[in-house]
């Protein structure tokens, strides 16, 4: 298994905080990031649409080239704004989000989450320091919040390293923040959510919510 | 706040229809929406079986079935028909064989471009299946009710018209008037083709509508098909060199 250099995510991540550019890494599933990514595996990077100019010039720069993206042709809908895909000669693969989306269960159609969670994802946003790596990432909360919704929506089953990482934070999320997030995103479904959470029924949790009918 | 989880129970959108939007969703977790052009009611899951009790009720009042009652027929049958039935103006009980039956089944002819073909009964996947050619069915694109596939549906069909004979509650294979094309029941024909050879005599029911509305027309479908396949294609390309 070949991985990516990881002195090339370091220095990327260190270039990235040096430059003041605002960014979250949005997840490092079995903590891959800087050492075990594999080649080819993107590294999921939240940007503000905002700033999406300064951010690609910056990584430009560091010669970085835009590459088709495999979600190209998907359905963006409710201002949701397509994804980006930048790689360097090193095979660093970002993969830029402007926002939390997740998959509909319509039509697979891109949908942002709620703006609560938006603004909540940069009002929380923390710095992690590994050795010689420092990034930002989500707060507890917002990452727990945006690891059930990518499990339910996007890989409609909760696997293993997703697992693994629900179970580290279940313990030490404020969980009043979580429901009210979840609420936004679930609506009544939310309360039946979080005790299959706590008695972590994952197998069980999206047929419930497909055949869920008490609204 | 937009929900991720809407599915689409039913939508009968269309510039040439009365309404242009006219769309059933399931917002889980939230309610129930129909929208109808602009404006969108909300439902519980409970007031909306309510009204679809109700909707159906008022069907069966209106005797859009020349006697026969609305509940005999498959509700994706009438979902499909719909906008033909206010041109019903018979339904008639006939005695066919068969071999004189034709069948609308898809094909995937090139990637993933799927054409009508017009078939007799022997050369349907339900039929094949039935008797020994069991290596396409169980993926065969076709519509099934929740929490079914193709394999199940069919076997319990052999079994239901093995216990019940054919026609059990007056559920007849359909067919319009001007074509010998089973427009409902294709799988009720296999399974008595089947049980009974492919020269067999069946009563079917004709619906008789007036023009030509009703008409099913192979070509003009998969032109279209092959339209939309085209420009979906050309679209991929064309996105796709953009980003590049």
């Amino acid at each position: 298994m070949s991985c990516v250099n990881p002195k090339s995510i370091i220095d990327i991540f260190n270039n990235l905080n040096a430059a003041g550019l605002r960014y979250i890494l949005i997840r490092n599933i079995n903590s891959e990031l800087p050492d075990s990514l594999r080649i080819w595996k993107d590294i999921d990077l939240l940007v503000p649409y905002n700033e999406r100019s300064k951010f690609i010039n910056f990584l430009t720069e560091k010669g970085f080239k835009n590459i088709r993206h495999p979600h190209c042709n998907d359905i963006f809908l409710y201002g949701a704004n397509k994804f980006e895909f930048f790689v360097n000669k090193d095979n660093v693969l970002l993969d830029l989000n402007y926002q939390l989306a997740c998959r509909s269960l319509n039509a697979g159609e891109w949908i942002p989450l709620d703006q609560k969670i938006q603004d909540s994802v940069w009002e929380n946003k923390k710095i992690n320091k590994i050795d010689k790596f420092t990034y930002y990432s989500l707060g507890m909360e917002d990452e727990f919040v945006a690891l059930v919704t990518r499990s339910i929506f996007d890989k409609k089953e909760f696997q293993k390293g997703y697992i693994k990482r629900i179970n580290e934070l279940i313990n030490v999320i404020d969980v009043n923040d979580v429901i009210a997030k979840f609420q936004l995103i679930f609506f009544k479904f939310t309360s039946v959510l979080s005790s299959m959470l706590k008695k972590r029924q994952y197998e069980m949790i999206l047929d419930r919510y497909i055949s869920f009918s008490e609204y | 706040m937009s929900n991720p989880a809407v599915i689409t129970l039913a939508s009968l959108n269309g510039r040439n229809n009365t309404f242009k939007r006219f769309q059933v969703e399931d917002n889980i977790g939230e309610s129930i929406h129909l929208h109808v052009d602009n404006i969108r009611v909300d439902l519980s899951v409970n007031e909306f079986l309510d009204f679809s009790d109700k909707v159906r009720k008022s069907l069966a009042e209106l005797n859009l079935f020349h006697g026969y009652d609305i509940n005999g027929f498959d509700s994706r049958f009438l979902y499909e028909c719909g906008n033909l039935l206010y041109g019903l103006t018979k339904i008639s009980i006939e005695d066919v064989s068969l071999s004189d039956l034709r069948f609308i089944v898809s094909e995937k002819v090139y990637d993933d471009l799927m054409l009508y073909r017009v078939v007799s009964v022997d050369k349907t996947p339900a039929f094949r299946y039935l008797n020994g050619d069991k290596k396409d069915f169980a993926t065969y694109n076709q519509f099934n009710y929740f929490g079914i596939n193709n394999k199940d549906r069919l076997l319990n069909l052999l079994s239901s018209i093995k216990d019940n004979n054919y026609p059990h509650k007056e559920k007849y294979a359909i067919l319009f008037n001007g074509q010998n094309i089973v427009r409902d029941g294709q799988h009720r024909a296999a399974v008595l083709a089947h049980l009974y050879g492919i020269n067999a005599h069946i009563k079917v029911m004709m619906f008789h509508f007036d023009g030509n509305r009703h008409i099913f027309k192979k070509n003009t479908n998969n032109f279209k098909s092959l339209a939309k396949w085209i420009l979906k294609k050309l679209r991929s390309k064309l996105t796709g060199m953009v980003l590049r």
